[in-house]
């Protein structure tokens, strides 16, 4: 599903650089389930957008389901965003102007064609039990309704990768739990899941933990495996 | 592109939202501006159709020729009237002579104490357009047999004869019995005060053959209604009037007034195409201001929604959609100034047509500009702040707080 090869990403803040991936190699087959820990600074984010074609490496290949990833162009990297990948961010962003349905559609309105809209939105609001809530506007939910709704938009356009970064950093126990099972269970019914975490209970419930230090994959701390 | 209008309406209607008084005030500016330029268009319209007016019906070639009592010379004549036409010879292509008095005139059940009267044959029909509504215009027996009869106008027939039966009711004009031959269409001769007795107000004038009422002196005429085939003869013809006019048999000389109708109208004009200047001036700088209030409100925009648009490109929209979106958004701004601008300056137009002698005309044509005028403005102010939009990278975006 993933494969990335030698994936280097350097930022420039004025004169300065910050290499932020150094040479990282990465392989994900299909339907795994993959935790990514690390530092804070030690490139989780990057390579997390880099996957996520929302960056382009400086160095390096990514090839996502056998596409060479470095050779699309700007709309193309847009339809694999839209159609390949879903994304679960930490701050759980939403267009605050649109209510919950119709952000749950976003997606939609990028995507091919005139589809399903609202209807299909309202589907995975019931299936993430916030069904009566789609007419609310973003401010109006908790921080777990939120996440939940972040995830069916991230379903919207049937991905196969879920790519999620810290979907449970600001989150009580009980609503992170949740939010972990429906994660998990979109895992099992074979979606691609990837998600950076802090927390080595949440890493726990991936069938593989990746642990990044300084831009390279490294062993794990401690005796955690 | 499937970015879809409604969902690009939504977006771009959370500027009026979010910032209503600095998206009003833009579209204040924009709005002006097109007015202005809507009403320079009425006024650039209402002379063109005055001058079409007045060469369409009269032609390029009508001079008037109009006496003036009180200048203390000999009196204009019928002798004067038969010299002209001999002298312009070919060129002539028609010469009504008139009088004019103000009479009181009897109708059916009306009374009317001050009517216009003017006395002519049936050339003066043939050189102004004067559509008939029913009956006929004066003929040359009516003149040559001093019959009896007279043509109305529209809106004195209406109100001489309520009832409606207009043509062969009798009618008195100063006690002399007449009969209605012919009744005139509304609207004729509505010519803008060109200071001549033939041309103009033919709707509140009453029309009888030259000499049924008598001349006020021997073959005394008040004013010829002359046209020549050609424009160009105008210059040699008024030169050979006032040839005529000076050598009268008295010896002193016409005092008359040779009046060119479409001069008239082209000096008229000129204060008019001033005035236009000034306004297309003013509302250029008008829609510069607007604009650049369109391009300040939709940069704070932009600034503002960082996160959405990271956002909306994370889940698949491309830089295009993005700029589509943005630009949408300066586009309904200035659109509805726009529109508003075009009410206002035709508001502006029809308030000044009756409020100052000047006509002015409204026309699709000057809508349509000023339609295209604001959305123009809208691209083109938009432009910036929505490349700027467009260029935001995802990842910057989403980082932001």
């Amino acid at each position: 599903m993933i494969r990335a090869l030698g994936l280097t990403r350097i930022h420039r803040h004025g004169g300065a650089t910050v290499t932020a991936l150094d040479g990282l190699d990465l392989t994900v087959a299909r339907g795994e389930f993959v935790a990514l820990m690390g530092p804070s600074g030690s490139g989780k984010s990057t390579l997390l957008q880099l996957l996520g074609c929302l960056d382009t490496p400086s160095a390096g290949g990514y090839w996502l389901d056998g596409t060479a990833v470095a050779g699309l162009d700007e709309p193309a990297l847009a339809r694999v965003r839209n159609r390949r990948i879903g994304f679960v961010f930490q701050a759980s962003h939403f267009v605050d102007y649109l209510d919950l349905a119709d952000n749950v559609a976003l997606p939609g309105l990028y995507g091919p064609g005139p589809g399903p809209g609202r209807r299909r939105a309202l589907a995975l609001l019931d299936a993430v039990g916030l069904g009566e809530r789609c007419d609310h506007l973003p401010a109006a939910l908790s921080g777990g309704e939120r996440q939940r709704a972040a995830i069916a938009r991230a379903l919207f356009n049937g991905p196969d990768l879920i790519l999620a970064d810290e979907p449970t950093g600001n989150l009580d126990a009980a609503n992170a739990a949740q939010v972990l099972d429906l994660l998990a269970s979109l895992n099992a019914r074979g979606l691609t899941l990837v998600m950076v975490t802090h927390d080595p209970g949440v890493a726990r419930r991936a069938g593989r933990v990746l642990h990044l230090a300084a831009g390279r994959l490294a062993p794990a701390p401690g005796a955690a495996r | 592109m499937n970015l879809r209008p409604p969902a690009l309406l939504v977006a771009a209607l959370q500027l009026w939202r979010k910032r209503r008084l600095q998206a009003l005030l833009s579209t204040l500016g924009i709005a002006a501006g097109v007015a202005g330029l809507v009403l320079a268009a009425a006024l650039g319209e209402g002379a063109r159709r005055e001058m079409e007016a007045a060469l369409g019906g009269l032609g390029a070639g009508t001079l008037v020729v109009r006496h003036r009592s009180d200048a203390g010379g000999e009196p204009l004549t019928t002798v004067h009237q038969r010299r002209i036409v001999r002298l312009l010879g070919r060129e002539l292509e028609g010469l009504a002579p008139l009088t004019a008095s103000t009479l009181p005139v009897r109708g059916a059940d009306a009374r009317l104490d001050a009517v216009r009267v003017l006395a002519t044959d049936r050339h003066y029909a043939a050189l102004v357009p004067l559509p008939l509504r029913a009956g006929r215009f004066l003929a040359d027996r009516d003149v040559a047999a001093g019959e009896r009869v007279c043509v109305l106008g529209w809106e004195l027939g209406r109100r001489l004869f309520p009832r409606g039966q207009v043509v062969g009711e009798p009618l008195s004009i100063a006690g002399e019995w007449f009969r209605v031959v012919g009744w005139l269409q509304p609207g004729a001769l509505r010519l803008p005060g060109l200071g001549t007795l033939g041309l103009g107000g033919a709707d509140q004038s009453l029309y009888v053959p030259l000499g049924a009422l008598g001349y006020p002196g021997d073959g005394e005429l008040d004013e010829l209604l002359v046209r020549l085939h050609r424009g160009e003869a105008l210059q040699p013809a008024m030169a050979a009037v006032r040839r005529v006019l000076a050598a009268g048999p008295g010896g002193k000389g016409v005092a008359a007034e040779l009046i060119v109708p479409v001069e008239v109208l082209r000096q008229k004009h000129r204060l008019q195409r001033l005035f236009r200047s000034a306004l297309l001036g003013v509302a250029g700088l008008m829609l510069a201001v607007g604009g650049i209030g369109i391009m300040n409100v939709m940069m704070v925009s932009v600034s503002a929604r960082r996160a959405e648009i990271g956002l909306r490109r994370a889940v698949g929209a491309t830089r295009r959609h993005i700029l589509v979106q943005f630009l949408t958004e300066s586009l309904v701004i200035a659109v509805a100034g726009g529109l508003a601008g075009i009410a206002l300056g035709w508001g502006l137009a029809l308030a000044v047509d009756l409020a100052s002698p000047w006509t002015l005309a409204f026309s699709p044509g000057a809508a349509l500009l000023g339609f295209a005028v604001s959305a123009l403005a809208g691209v083109l102010f938009g432009t910036y702040p929505a490349l700027r939009a467009a260029a935001l990278s995802p990842v910057a975006a989403l980082n932001d707080p």
